[in-house]
């Protein structure tokens, strides 16, 4: 069941879900996971739900797609049946190829593949529990799973959504924004460089809107970033912090 | 010795050594997998927390036999490239096609043998000319991450010595990650449970003479 589209979304400068304009979900990382995967994550992120796993650098089935000089990079995004309200067909449909597309290559631009010719690093992902911005978190859940796998990467990616709602620019739309505003733009970055590698719009922006919304979205992946890190550390870190 | 988590990307220093996996930008060192970092004095190391065992010549690993063409065998060597035993590398001449490999070496053998070459084509040449290789027959084979085996050896074989004197088995380890344990069944289980505990635990400091501890009151590691 469908919820109908609400009058307005923002009422006295709060959102549906009593966030402010700027304001992200509440996040929550975890890796490792997984005991069968060579590198896993777990991601909360509002109400998405993800789970991830990375596989590899393994041999290549079949043999005919190995490339020579780099290892290939396989993604595969997918959602439960029970990950939204109406039943989700399972299998791969228009959207989850679209998706996995996107998300490869902006997982592409960081990681070394020229380090492991002839083979495949998979990664798959799956959506648990979908509330709107699933690729971004999908793109988030993914980096850190591949550095939980030992895979060399020039850096993290981490990525976050902005658009627009009500006339406003917003940060991390959820579903029902998603769904019923008036565009919708997801962003990854390399924190390190600014480099962009997933820009994606749903909807008409203006220049100046645009422009607004690359920033915001941009902020907000940092401050992603930094949570990620933070996971990362706290992982190893803080049992190694009171064993030493 | 200072030791710290790092994460991919993460700054090392400018016009420093750097030991294992980083990347350079200009003079400015970046590690690029997830690890600790090592401070030595002269040099800082990059020790990887996880990742696949990339065939190195010179190295000693533990394979087995997954297939067997006309003049080869295909081993299985615990890592994304597989190992080619070519009948010029086996302990004695063979007379092909008269003799019949599956006879020498059957599907399943288990052998510690020696990466001779590896090369562009990235395929491990393993050779059984070497006095230290064996064919394993009995045992116990268990796999554990590669990137653990340091930890499993210890610093100048600390670790590996002392599990030998004191569980009184024999035990290969090998650099791809694969162990073979044998003797009395009792102390190889017991050995398992313990090998199980030093991965676990492989990012802390002070590891062998806990694990000492462990094994002279014969606990079970949690």
């Amino acid at each position: 069941m469908k919820i109908g589209k609400p009058e307005r979304m923002i009422i006295n400068g709060k959102r549906l879900d009593g966030r402010g304009l700027y304001d992200l979900r509440p996040i929550k990382m975890r890796v490792g996971v997984l005991k069968n995967a060579d590198g896993s994550s777990y991601l909360e992120w509002g109400g998405n739900k993800i789970l991830c796993a990375v596989h590899g650098p393994r041999e290549l089935h079949p043999k005919h797609l190995a490339k020579p000089d780099k290892a290939m990079l396989r993604c595969i995004y997918s959602m439960a049946t029970f990950s939204v309200k109406e039943r989700k067909k399972p299998g791969p449909d228009r959207r989850s190829i679209e998706l996995s597309k996107v998300i490869r290559e902006a997982l592409e631009n960081v990681i070394f593949l020229h380090l492991f010719p002839q083979t495949v690093i998979d990664v798959y992902i799956k959506v648990l529990q979908s509330d709107g911005g699933t690729r971004c978190a999908s793109i988030v859940a993914a980096s850190l799973a591949l550095a939980d796998a030992g895979i060399p990467m020039k850096d993290l990616v981490s990525a976050c959504a902005a658009g627009k709602v009500d006339g406003e620019i917003v940060l991390d739309l959820f579903e029902i924004e998603d769904n019923y505003g008036e565009a919708d733009l997801p962003v990854a970055i390399v924190p390190k460089t600014g480099e962009i590698v997933l820009l994606q719009m749903d909807g008409n922006l203006t220049k100046d809107e645009f422009k607004k919304a690359l920033d915001l979205a941009i902020s907000g992946a940092m401050k992603v970033y930094e949570l990620q890190k933070k996971t990362l550390y706290e992982r190893y870190g803080e049992r190694y912090e009171t064993e030493r | 010795m200072e030791r710290k988590v790092i994460i991919p990307g993460e700054f090392i220093g400018k016009n420093v050594k750097v030991q294992g996996l980083f990347y350079r930008i200009n003079n400015s060192y970046y590690s690029s997998i997830y690890g600790l970092l090592e401070e030595n004095q002269n040099y800082k190391k990059i020790i990887p927390l996880a990742g696949k065992y990339i065939p190195k010549p010179g190295d000693l690993i533990i394979g087995y036999v997954k297939d067997i063409e006309f003049s080869n065998w295909i081993f299985d060597i615990n890592s994304p490239y597989i190992g080619i035993l070519p009948v010029e590398e086996f302990l004695r001449p063979i007379d092909l096609p008269k003799e019949d490999l599956r006879k020498l070496l059957p599907l399943g053998t288990v052998a510690y043998i020696l990466v001779k070459e590896f090369g562009r084509e990235r395929k491990a040449v393993l050779s059984l000319k070497d006095k230290r290789v064996k064919i394993l027959k009995k045992g116990r084979l268990i796999e554990i991450p590669p990137v653990k085996v340091p930890r499993i050896i210890g610093r100048k074989s600390s670790m590996i010595k002392m599990l030998k004197e004191k569980l009184k088995i024999s035990i290969i380890v090998a650099q791809n990650g694969r162990i073979w344990l044998n003797g009395n069944v009792d102390d190889v289980l017991y050995a398992e449970k313990i090998i199980e505990y030093i991965v676990k635990n492989a990012h802390t400091s002070g590891l062998t003479d806990r694990v000492k501890e462990i094994i002279e009151k014969r606990e079970i590691p949690k």
